[in-house]
C-alpha cells in the first residue's frame, strides 16, 4: 500500500508512457507522505473499444487509489490533484478526461515486507529499512 | 467467512503452483476461521506484463487479498497473514518484499 489502479482504453498508454506514470506517482506519494518507495504500487488496466472505466465519473481514464486511513483531508486533496495532473502532463490527455479517488483502508489489515504496516505517524525506522527501490 | 483475490504478476507465479497455493490459503483459513476449505471462494487476477509497476520498476510482488465477513480480533489477523506469508513464499520462494497480504475486516 499505496495501490495506484489507471483504468485507460485499449493500447492508449504505451509500456514507456505507463512506466513514467508509475514513477511519478511514486516520486508524488512518497514526497506527500514519505512512504519508502517500494510501498508504491501502480497498475494499469485497459478496457477495449466501446467499453468503459467501471466508474460513474464518466470519463475515459480514471485513476483509483488506495491509501492507509488516516491522512489529513488536506493531503490526500493534494496528493489527488498532484496524481491526476502528473497523469495528464506525461500522457497528454486533456484534464477533463480522468478524474479519479482515493479510498482508504486500516493499515493494520494489511501485512507488507513481513510486518504489519503502520499507521501514517507511526512508522519506526525500521520501516524505511525495507526501502529496496532507489530513487533516482 | 473470507473471501479471496489473489493478484499475481504475468510469469512469476507458474501456473501449475496456483492450485495448490489456492487449496493451501483455504486450509489456512479453514483452520484460524473454523470454517468449510470448501466453501470459501477464491479467484486469481493477473497483472501483464509491463502493466504492473512498484516504485516505478516493473513488479514481481504478488497479493493476497482475503475480505472477512466477521471482523477478528488483531493478535489472531497478525498470525493469520504471517501464517499465509510463510506459505507462499516456502512454495514461490519469493522474497518477503514480494508478497503483500491483506486479511480485512467488513466495512
Amino acid at each position: 500500500m499505496p495501490y495506484y489502479k489507471c483504468i485507460v482504453p485499449e493500447d492508449s498508454v504505451e509500456f514507456e508512457t505507463r512506466k513514467a506514470v508509475a514513477k511519478a506517482f511514486t516520486d508524488i506519494h512518497c514526497g506527500e507522505t514519505g512512504a519508502p518507495r517500494s510501498f508504491v504500487h501502480c497498475e494499469f488496466i485497459e478496457y477495449p473499444e466501446g467499453g468503459e472505466t467501471g466508474y460513474d465519473s464518466g470519463t475515459p481514464y480514471y485513476m483509483d487509489g488506495g491509501n492507509r486511513a488516516g491522512r489529513p483531508q488536506e493531503v490526500k486533496d493534494q496528493l489527488l490533484s498532484e496524481l491526476l495532473g502528473a497523469f495528464v502532463e506525461i500522457t497528454g490527455i486533456s484534464r477533463d478526461d480522468i478524474d479519479g479517488r482515493i479510498t482508504e483502508g486500516k493499515a493494520s489489515q494489511t501485512m507488507e515486507g513481513g510486518f504489519v504496516l503502520p499507521e501514517p505517524g507511526e512508522e519506526g525506522p525500521e520501516w524505511y529499512e525495507h526501502d529496496s527501490v532507489a530513487a533516482d | 467467512m473470507i473471501n479471496y483475490t489473489c493478484i499475481v504478476q504475468e510469469g512469476v507465479v507458474p501456473d501449475d503452483l496456483r492450485a495448490k497455493l489456492a487449496a493451501n490459503i483455504r486450509r489456512i483459513s479453514a483452520s484460524v476461521l473454523d470454517i468449510d476449505a470448501g466453501s470459501i471462494p477464491l479467484e486469481y487476477n493477473e497483472i501483464r506484463n509491463g502493466f504492473g509497476f512498484r516504485g516505478g520498476e516493473v513488479s514481481t510482488t504478488s497479493m493476497i487479498r482475503g475480505q472477512l465477513t466477521e471482523p477478528i480480533d488483531q493478535e489472531t489477523r497478525e498470525d493469520f497473514m504471517k501464517q499465509l506469508l510463510d506459505m507462499w513464499r516456502a512454495e514461490t520462494g519469493c522474497s518477503v518484499d514480494e508478497l503483500i497480504v491483506s486479511v480485512r475486516d467488513p466495512q
